[in-house]
């Protein structure tokens, strides 16, 4: 796919607030360019009575042009209140369909990639991006705009003398516009230097406890100074090269003043401009030069942040995680495994291309069945639980839950039918009730707080989420870290009490457990898999002896 | 040495340390000005003999001229990357110092304010921060320069016009503060709907699994919206707010000028000052009115920007942990590796965890904590570490109260063992040799060969090399308990805190494990959280844990013999195995 013009992209994503924010741009720059006429004209009826000491009218005149300055402020504020709203919205959506890209990423974009590198996307890139709309766009129509308005009197004036003028400034935007790549060459480097920094400093927050216990953790502090030295080096790079452009605008500015007046006086004296024409585009080139001026600068400040904006543009163009799968490879489509739940049939899986974890695996699941896989660690039982809730597609093979195939089924639909107790629970920072809640519902709103209770009882939690000061209301810490790893679990598993599905499926922990807390978690387990169909990856003796089926991977 | 408490601001530290960059940006800056204004009035009075009618004098024009165009290229060039690079040098000498002080805090700090909180500061802020740096600073010193020299300049021409030019001052001021009040706390609260929405985002990244298992899309993006517009919101009231003062900015400006001229001008009919008096008279104040207004709107921006400044300096300034000063030589140590004396803690300070722990554990002793679920073990470790402080009682390390040590001293004497340490999204090499300065290859292979991870790391695609953590090879819990204890080889500290694993892992992993752990235990006083009772046995001592208390103690037969909670917990577990 060919990649669209950034620019014109991003200010796309703005939608229907587009014709109103640039509306409201335009609207600003007259009405600050009003004021500054009035205050100009304001000066000039001033200083022509201070010269012919004529103060007849003057008051009025006066009265009249500070009312018109007023006026204009407030037209100017007009247009600056409604873009900033418009620029503040415009970007509170990209930021939104940012996050709902990183929400619908295929699963294996997480396992690649560095959270530190979506974090970084959407604080650094997006308020660099975000500042297109909110002042570099303007700043730059602004500009613009003023640049055509001062050029149109002085084209009407005398048209010959005014196109050598402007080609002489034409001249030095050309020469800012060769500045323009490198700008935005060095605002790409500077933003994946910002990834980096990113990166290191998420790993120095979530590794702390390492950090702490070992001297040697300290190297993590190292590498984020290294990254940061290096984001630095880039940013004095950047530096340099503005540096030498607005160098080379203030020495334009000079010459162009000397070029005024060589070009002025060739034109005097060949008759091709009077007098009275020369003084009027005199007065008014001064004020376009500095427009021009500001055209040059604002371009290449444009293009760093369009850096920014095309990482947002490269993100958001990431494919999603498809709907759901279409296999290819098997037209059998015999769908007679009516008593079986879930049947898996000769699925093949690797994450590279080389090595296949799963090589023609085939697993029949009965309703109401209790089937243990076991089997080394390495040997794909997590890969099975994974291609089970359709996080990968399988490189061949079938599924067939519930006599419908995963080819006719969303993973939305897929993942509706199943409920998953992670290896690693994981809580997230709200209350313990909305944390169970969200097995079926989107916020705790729509749940019923004794359908909650319910579910935590089934899975032992209620006693002690009871003794906690806040009972159900404790708002969860990052990672759920004031609960013991026991707590946490039961957590997890009142949460697919909750969601109520005949399919379980259980990634059994690994992790510390006491025997009280085993047994209450097994307990809430033996519970859960009553009137359930349940898978279960087990790694325990005991887990395994319990099973009906035990199905040895590897 | 960190300092304990750092009353300095940081950004004082750092910007008066690089203060020679800021020097040479305001001194090119005035030459620049100087030099500039000066270009410009020669061709502008050339332009105007010119215009008047007479010849201009292109050859006496020329040198001037270059000379200045050359100056004034160089001192720009100076000024644009002096101004930069100050601005840069500060913001990287900031986030250095903040980071390595990310290290000292106390555990409490995290918990209150989340990984969000941190990474919005390091990454947004500090870009705010970057701007008064480089943008409003600067400005605001060569505004008050310009302000200071015209206004002397005017007070020698007529001392009334100057009182007309800031008559109305004072009202402005006002204005541009009772504004720049309400702005701050539009901006307080924008930036803690920032910090919320980043925290919001990364839980989701973090919990992504359970996000797609369940459905969650839609629920975390419910949430993250509400943040995103309240941002938005506050953004669009923060606006009105500052147009305001700009608006009357402008109004304000435009009086004292139209007063000005209009008083001028009345001088000027009443004969008291001439034409060119007045004509020089409105170029300075054309020059002087932009800065005047900048000053004083100066404290809308510098107020928005204190925001960040204080949202970083906080982190700065929070209180380190605890530390003593004090290290021991071998010779200084006591054989009573730890003691705690009724020792209290609590979380939050409404649940407490201890209510009251007393214990003693010798130097080369092997001894468990035992206990439900809930009761505190963990707790222990966290407090041994000095992650955590005790609320109450005293705790003694080889001899010494741990409040004696310095830290990271007191660290020295631990290695953490534990299924559930946390992994560097980084290569196993990487992982493994955090465990000791500098360790070298050769000891970070002898230090897995030990562990029995050695051959299982071999056995991986890229072997050593292979990333771990977030992103790579997920590792089970047996083998990151491996990697565990090949760092604890590595640093080879006096004390081991073994946080025991479930018994069945499966049978091979397990024999490998108990091998591990023997081979590390050896001439190391060891403290085991036990899940189990069948693997500490043999300890030398088990403390058995019950409602934050160490409710018995003795070896496994003594707590059997009395008859206790031991016992009740132990005849559970037998019947458990039976049951199966």
């Amino acid at each position: 796919m060919k990649k669209p013009n950034i620019f014109v992209w991003f200010m796309g994503l703005m939608g229907k607030r587009l014709p109103v924010y640039l509306l409201a741009v335009f609207v600003s720059t007259v009405g600050f360019a009003g004021s500054m006429i009035a205050n100009a004209w304001l000066v000039k009826n001033v200083m022509t009575a201070a010269q012919t000491k004529e103060t007849e009218g003057l008051l009025l005149t006066v009265v009249i042009n500070f009312a018109v300055i007023v006026l204009s402020m407030f037209v100017w504020r007009f247009g600056i209140v409604r873009y900033n709203i418009e620029a503040k919205r415009g970007i509170a959506r990209v930021e939104k369909r940012v996050f709902e890209k990183v929400l619908r990423l295929p699963v294996s974009y997480y396992e690649n990639k560095h959270s530190g590198d979506f974090m970084s996307k959407l604080v650094y890139d997006m308020e660099k991006a975000g500042d297109i709309y909110g002042s570099r766009f303007r700043r730059l129509a602004d500009a613009v705009l003023s640049t055509i308005i001062y050029a149109i009197p002085m084209f009407v004036l005398n048209w010959q003398l005014t196109l050598c003028l402007v080609s002489l400034s034409a001249f030095s935007l050309v020469v800012n516009g060769l500045f323009m790549k490198p700008m935005k060459t060095y605002g790409g480097k500077l933003s994946s230097k910002n990834t980096g920094l990113t990166q290191k400093l998420t790993n120095i927050l979530s590794g702390m406890e390492t950090i702490k216990i070992f001297p040697a953790g300290h190297k993590a502090l190292e590498e984020y100074d290294i990254a940061n030295e290096e984001c630095y080096k880039v940013q004095k790079k950047t530096n340099y090269i503005s540096a030498g452009l607005e160098s080379i605008n203030s020495m334009c500015d000079l010459l162009s003043s000397l070029a005024f007046l060589a070009v002025g006086v060739l034109f005097v004296s060949n008759n091709l401009a009077n007098m009275g024409e020369l003084t009027a585009i005199y007065t008014i080139y001064g004020s376009f030069r500095r427009v021009v001026l500001e055209v040059g600068k604002y371009i290449p400040q444009m293009m760093s942040c369009v850096a920014n904006a095309e990482r947002i543009y490269d993100f958001l163009a990431l494919e999603e995680e498809s709907k759901g799968y279409v296999e290819e490879t098997t037209t059998d489509n015999r769908l007679a495994f009516s008593d079986n739940i879930l049947s898996v049939k000769d699925v093949s899986y690797g994450y590279t291309e080389e090595r296949e974890v799963l090589k023609d695996f085939s697993l029949e699941v009965k309703k109401g069945e209790f089937v243990a896989v076991t089997g080394q660690s390495g040997c794909g039982k997590s890969t099975l639980v994974k291609l089970i809730l359709g996080f990968y597609p399988p490189k061949k093979g079938t599924f067939v839950l519930e006599g419908r195939s995963y080819r006719n089924m969303s993973y939305k639909e897929v993942r509706e039918r199943i409920a998953y107790v992670p290896q690693e629970p994981y809580l997230f920072e709200t209350t313990i009730a909305e944390n169970i809640a969200f097995g079926k519902h989107d916020s705790i709103r729509e749940a019923s707080m004794d359908k909650i209770i319910e579910a935590a009882k089934a899975a032992n939690a209620h006693e002690f989420i009871m003794k906690l000061p806040e009972g159900y209301n404790t708002v969860l810490g990052e990672r759920g870290n004031t609960l013991s790893g026991g707590e946490k679990q039961r957590i997890a598993i009142a949460r697919a009490v909750y969601k109520n599905v005949p399919l379980l499926l259980l990634d059994e922990a690994t992790s510390a457990l006491d025997n009280e807390s085993e047994r209450l978690v097994n307990e809430a387990i033996e519970r859960l898999c009553e009137d359930r169909t349940t898978i279960m990856i087990a790694h325990r003796t005991s887990t395994i002896e319990r099973a009906d089926r035990v199905v040895a991977m590897g | 040495m960190v300092d304990k408490r750092n009353k300095k601001n940081i950004f004082w530290e750092t910007g008066v340390k690089h203060g020679g960059l800021l020097v040479v940006y305001i001194i090119s800056a005035i030459i620049i000005n100087v030099a500039v204004i000066a270009g410009n009035d020669y061709l502008a009075r050339a332009t105007d003999t010119f215009i008047a009618g007479e010849a201009v004098d292109f050859k006496s024009l020329f040198v001037p001229i270059t000379v200045l165009i050359v100056v004034g290229t160089i001192m720009t060039y100076i000024k644009s990357v002096s101004g930069n690079n100050y601005s840069a040098k500060v913001q990287r000498d900031v986030k250095g110092k903040i980071v390595s002080r990310l290290v000292h805090l106390p555990y409490k700090y995290y918990d209150e304010k989340g990984t969000g909180s941190i990474m919005t500061k390091l990454v947004s802020d500090i870009n705010e921060v970057g701007r008064f740096f480089s943008e409003v600073m600067p400005e605001l010193i060569i505004d008050l320069a310009i302000v200071v020299t015209v206004t002397v300049y005017l007070l020698n021409m007529d001392v009334w016009l100057v009182l007309v030019l800031y008559a109305t001052y004072p009202l402005l001021l006002y204005a541009a503060d009772v504004l720049s009040k309400r702005l701050t706390s539009v901006v307080k609260k924008r930036r803690n709907s920032i910090d919320m929405r980043t925290q919001v985002a990364f839980d989701a990244i973090q919990g992504i699994e359970v996000v797609r298992s369940y459905n969650l899309e839609n629920a975390m993006q419910k949430k993250i919206n509400y943040y995103i517009d309240d941002v938005a919101e506050q953004g669009c009231k923060s606006t009105k707010i500052t147009s305001m003062g700009y608006v009357l900015r402008h109004t304000m400006n435009t009086i004292p000028v139209v007063l000005c001229y209009m008083f001028a001008l009345y001088e000027t009919i009443q004969g008291r000052m001439t034409t060119g008096d007045m004509l020089a008279f409105s170029i300075l104040l054309k020059r002087i009115v932009w800065p005047l207004g900048n000053i004083v709107f100066c404290v809308n921006d510098i107020r928005e920007l204190n925001v960040a400044l204080n949202r970083v300096q906080e982190i700065y300034a929070q209180e380190i942990e605890e530390s003593g000063t004090h290290t021991y030589s071998k010779q200084e140590l006591s054989n009573i590796a730890v003691k705690w004396d009724n020792v209290t803690f609590s979380y939050d300070g409404e649940r407490d965890v201890l209510r009251g722990m007393s214990f003693e554990i010798k130097a080369g002793q092997t001894v468990a904590f035992a206990g439900g679920s809930g009761e505190g073990k963990s707790t222990v470790f966290k407090l041994l570490c000095g992650f955590y402080r005790k609320n109450g009682g005293d705790y003694s390390l080889f001899g010494h109260s741990f409040e004696d040590w310095e830290i990271g001293a007191a660290r020295e004497c631990f290695s953490y063992v534990s299924q559930n340490v946390f992994l560097f999204p980084q290569t196993i090499w990487e992982n493994v040799a955090f465990g000791k300065v500098e360790a070298s290859k050769e000891e970070v292979i002898e230090a897995c060969k030990g562990a029995n991870i050695h051959e299982f790391i071999m056995g991986l695609p890229n072997g050593y090399d292979t990333m771990v953590g977030e992103r790579g090879v997920r590792l089970s819990g047996g083998e990151r308990q491996r990697l565990s204890i090949a760092r604890a080889f590595l640093k080879d500290a006096p004390i081991l805190l073994l946080d025991e694993p479930t018994a069945a892992v499966d049978a091979g992993t397990e024999e490998l494990l108990q091998e591990a752990i023997e081979r590390i235990s050896v001439g190391k006083t060891v403290i085991i959280i036990a899940h189990r009772l069948s693997t500490i046995q043999n300890a030398d001592r088990i403390f058995v844990v019950d409602k934050g208390v160490v409710a018995e103690a003795g070896t496994h037969n003594e707590l059997l013999a009395s008859d206790g909670i031991y016992s009740v917990m132990h005849g559970e577990e037998v019947a458990g195995y039976e049951e199966t």
